[in-house]
């Protein structure tokens, strides 16, 4: 998995709002900064997030956060699913599949393929951004099979995730919920 | 004058007793026999039954509790409550509940947040409305106390950008001095409540269901934690459940017990929305934040400020000028960061603009571009040149660091 982090601009100080903004960087400065990303590289980025100074507000002391173990447990369950689904197959991840291989065995649900569609059509979405959206979906779909113990089925809910995770648009909070702790030993299993 | 002070015997200075009624929901101190009426008045009459709250407010508890016992036919409202009437006992109510840490605070009493009058006035909304005949309230924290107060409200389905909104806004309320109100729902409601306790300050929760049940249930370390240190408010008694009509009759007491109520997120059905109309029947500030034009979850609060419903706010700092006396605690000016560029006269940005960035240009090429005279042009770019925004360079004159 590769991740990466870049600042708003070089000094670092840059904040919507014009009450904190601090940045010293003129416009141009930051342009040419943002620009250094390329558009085939930053078109592979599957989760986009725009990140925000910690603040104390943010923090809730009435659900501690989750540890690094517990999502462990997790990610293993999914890519328990993913060496399942893909026995016999020369790749094992949902970021492996090959995109025609995508289209023709392991498609989304026709009413969520339409919105990856829909993205595409309007220019937001490149054509490979739609086959890497699906990719997500499907894990979004493992990741909620762990969690209700149900069917993997990359559905309309998962797309739109997908697709807020790419577009680094706000997530509900719902997506976010923590798990319940007997989840865990379904997990295990 | 203590008691122990006091001359035995009739007080001289003590008026002799009114002989007239006393006036029912007028600041007098309430009756143990008023509060208990009252204590059975909410035990048998649903949250913001108009018919039945209009006429305890107008003719006091013990009053209208006669009627009620005595005329059940007069309309169907009364049918139903003194049908109640027989199989509730309000002294062993009230007894059960102070024994949990919960008081039934009436008009009159010294806590009774006066604010909730407004209620008399100001009609009915679903069919719900009125002021309520007294408060369920477990937790330490006086409710007149919430007289400068603001309620945080918004949508159960929140996002990230929602969340984080409503707890920066609470937090800095909060710090200001103003307690938070919220409905301890899911969602905005619960940052709110999160923002408020994470720059320690007081925040209240009323309650659909009675102050002594947990809903929702994830929400019961927060709850705990409330009615531990502030306060967790009900009109409808303890052990009452959550029902779907008693959230409208809870959010027009939301709205009533705080000076303005903001909305952060609300689709475009949403409770929040219901609580911002009480608020606005009321007179109170309605503010809301608006959200991204692609997120359902902010198209109801999009709406409403799109039709005039609520005075836009952007943080913290707008509630408080909204909220605060006039001329007082008003928003710093936004304004974009001042370039040394922007001191410059308009003429002087003209020639400016006619410097080239790379290749030096002669002063009279320059004037003629910028259309001045040669020699306010030159007289300008030295003036210029001393602060860097231009430099002069043996073939004529280019842009300097700061002019770039």
């Amino acid at each position: 998995m590769l991740v990466l982090a870049s600042n708003p601009c070089p000094c670092g100080n840059w904040r919507a709002s014009a009450r904190t903004n601090r940045c010293t960087c003129s416009d141009r400065v930051r342009r040419t900064y943002q620009s250094r990303m390329s558009g085939p590289i930053a078109d592979r980025i599957d989760v986009l997030r725009h990140v925000q100074p910690a603040s104390p507000a943010s923090h809730d002391p009435f659900r501690p956060a989750e540890s690094s173990a517990q999502v462990r447990l997790r990610v293993a369950a999914v890519r328990q699913r993913q060496l399942r689904r893909f026995a016999g197959c020369p790749w094992r991840l949902n970021a492996h599949i090959p995109g025609p291989r995508l289209k023709d065995t392991w498609p989304v649900d026709p009413a969520a393929q339409r919105l990856i569609d829909a993205e595409i059509f309007s220019g937001r979405l490149s054509a490979r951004g739609g086959v890497r959206v699906q990719r997500l979906a499907w894990t979004i779909a493992d990741l909620t099979s762990v969690r209700t113990g149900g069917d993997v089925e990359p559905g309309v809910e998962e797309v739109e995730i997908a697709l807020r995770l790419r577009m680094g648009r706000p997530l509900d909070v719902r997506t976010l919920a923590p798990w319940p702790d007997d989840h865990l030993s379904e997990v295990g299993g | 004058m203590s008691a122990a002070t006091s001359p035995p015997g009739p007080d001289p200075m003590e008026s002799p007793a009114p002989a007239t009624r006393t006036i029912p929901g007028a600041v007098e101190r309430p009756t143990d026999a008023e509060r208990l009426a009252r204590a059975t008045i909410s035990l048998v009459v649903e949250p913001g039954d108009v018919r039945c709250l209009g006429l305890t407010r107008e003719l006091g508890g013990e009053a209208f509790l006669e009627v009620l016992g005595e005329h059940p036919e007069l309309r169907a409202e009364f049918r139903a409550a003194a049908g109640r009437l027989a199989t509730v006992d309000a002294e062993r109510v009230l007894e059960q509940s102070a024994r949990r840490g919960i008081r039934f605070v009436v008009p009159g009493d010294a806590e009774w947040p006066v604010s909730l009058g407004d209620l008399a006035g100001a009609g009915v909304l679903q069919d719900r409305g009125e002021v309520p005949v007294g408060l369920w309230v477990r937790g330490p924290l006086r409710l007149d106390t919430l007289a400068p107060s603001v309620a945080v409200v918004g949508s159960r389905a929140s996002t990230t950008y929602g969340d984080q909104v409503a707890s920066d806004l609470a937090a800095l309320v909060g710090a200001a001095g103003r307690p938070v109100v919220s409905g301890a729902a899911y969602g905005i409601d619960y940052a709110a409540h999160r923002g408020a306790l994470s720059a320690d300050a007081p925040t209240v929760a009323v309650l659909a269901c009675g102050a002594d049940r947990v809903y929702p249930q994830e929400h019961r370390d927060l709850l705990r934690h409330l009615s531990d240190n502030y306060a967790v408010i009900s009109e409808a008694p303890p052990g009452s459940s959550p029902f779907q009509i008693r959230f409208l009759a809870r959010n027009r007491i939301i709205a009533a017990l705080s000076r303005g109520t903001v909305v952060v997120e609300a689709a475009v059905r949403s409770g929040a929305l219901h609580t911002a109309a009480w608020a606005d029947r009321l007179h109170r500030v309605v503010m809301a934040t608006p959200g991204p034009l692609t997120s359902p979850a902010s198209e109801g609060v999009n709406l409403l400020l799109r039709n005039g419903g609520a005075a836009l706010v952007m943080g913290a700092e707008d509630v408080l000028e909204l909220l605060g006396a006039s001329g007082h605690d008003l928003s710093p000016v936004r304004r974009g960061r001042e370039r040394p560029r922007d001191r410059l006269t308009v003429r002087a940005r003209q020639v400016l603009d006619a410097v080239p960035a790379a290749v030096p240009a002669p002063t009279r090429s320059i004037a003629l571009v910028a259309g001045l005279s040669e020699p306010e042009v030159e007289r300008l770019l030295v003036g210029m040149s001393q602060d860097g925004f231009v430099e002069r360079v043996p073939s004529g004159w280019r842009l300097g660091e700061a002019g770039r």
